[in-house]
């Protein structure tokens, strides 16, 4: 009996000595899994996208809906059938579509944002750097550059982007999120996103834009402030 | 009870061994976006570690495709068929100038910290159709484990082939 003890013991420290670092990383990334998507800002060049979220308390953001909503942005004001992202992004030069960049940037995303799209991965890590740098950690960020097609570099297109049935599914379940968390659409010329129906909970999110883009904020303000 | 103790244990190996399997995730790009037919050459540029092909991508690219063109297979392929000799003499330079400067952004330096995470590595082949349209097949693979060379070419070899119709 002695013996059996003894063995059960030693596998189960071999079963569990696998599972540790995975738990921790769970933990880590679990943000990932619970979303709201908000806010869109097109520089006056029309160059970088930021896509963000006005929640500091509650729920946290996703990246993922946030990256659909940013790369749906693009596609449609960038001036180029192609185009690339800025290198500080992160992102391999092989990665050119949304799901990849999905698979590749957050690998333990399995169905959670769209069905069947993604593989959902237990060991990968998390890759990219699209801005979670800034004081809000839930702000995304995307730069991108027109390109032509080249045999060196390939290039992100337009019109696939915009026909892509993945960030479409992506932008509902966001939109769909909102719905559910009692948030709404709005739009300027300078900024347009999700944000919260009760004004206090705005105040965050209207002292980070303060802070971070001041002219957004001077564009948006009155707007902001007369939504209803 | 001798038996189902020894079964539960098993179990737990299976389980455990599952858990250790080494993921595989492989990203592959065909640059100009042409088809590839049946009559398609190829010629490997590139294959390595994804850190050490992005300290100098440009320069990696630009050696692997001398190289390539240099063996002579390639074109030696391209002088056997009318369609081919209709592209002319592969010239490197040519070939790259238009992807180099958005290349140039991807050095090390810049402050990217592109191999912090997993096992990445490279495969990289020059692709030639039988229209004689130049191509790269650009293979990138994220693994949990490392991986050996001849794992690396295995899986870089299958991600062209799938690009090249049958």
């Amino acid at each position: 009996m002695k013996k059996i003890i003894l063995i059960t013991l030693v596998f189960g420290a071999i079963l569990f000595s696998g599972c540790a670092s995975k738990q921790a990383k769970f933990l880590e990334t679990s943000n990932h899994h619970t979303r709201m998507a908000t806010s869109i800002n097109i520089d006056p060049v029309g160059r970088s996208i930021v896509v963000g979220t006005q929640d500091y308390d509650m729920d946290k953001v996703s990246p993922v809906q946030n990256l659909a909503i940013a790369f749906k942005k693009i596609a449609k004001e960038i001036d180029s059938d192609e185009f690339i992202l800025e290198p500080g992004h992160e992102v391999p030069i092989m990665i050119t579509n949304f799901k990849d960049l999905v698979s590749y940037c957050y690998p333990e995303n399995k169905g959670v944002d769209a069905d069947a799209y993604t593989e959902g991965s237990t060991s990968l890590e998390d890759k990219c750097n699209f801005g979670t740098w800034a004081t809000n950690k839930n702000l995304v960020m995307v730069s991108v550059k027109t390109a032509k097609k080249s045999l060196a570099v390939g290039t992100w297109n337009k019109q696939q982007v915009l026909n892509d049935p993945f960030i479409d599914q992506l932008i509902k379940n966001a939109k769909k999120d909102s719905e559910t968390h009692n948030i709404m659409f709005f739009k300027t010329n300078a900024i347009s996103g999700f944000i919260y129906k009760n004004p206090e909970k705005r105040e965050h999110f209207m002292e980070f834009l303060m802070k971070n883009y001041p002219k957004k904020y001077e564009h948006s303000k009155g707007y902001i402030d007369n939504l209803e | 009870m001798l038996k189902n103790i020894l079964t539960y244990i098993t179990l737990l190996v299976v389980f455990h061994a599952s858990l250790m399997a080494n993921e595989i995730q492989v990203f592959t790009k065909n640059t100009m976006e042409i088809p590839l037919d049946s009559k398609t050459v190829t010629e490997k540029i590139y294959m390595g570690k994804y850190e050490d092909f992005m300290k100098n991508p440009s320069a990696n690219l630009k050696k692997g495709l001398s190289t390539a063109v240099a063996n002579g297979t390639i074109q030696g392929a391209m002088n056997s068929s009318e369609a081919y000799k209709a592209a002319g003499k592969l010239d490197p330079n040519t070939m790259l100038a238009g992807g180099l400067g958005a290349l140039a952004a991807y050095t090390v330096g810049s402050g990217i910290k592109w191999f912090m995470a997993d096992n990445q590595y490279v495969y990289i082949s020059l692709a030639i159709n039988s229209k004689g349209v130049p191509t790269m097949i650009q293979t990138l693979i994220v693994a949990n484990n490392f991986l050996t060379d001849s794992e690396i070419e295995e899986i870089g070899k299958k991600a062209l082939n799938e690009q090249i119709e049958k």
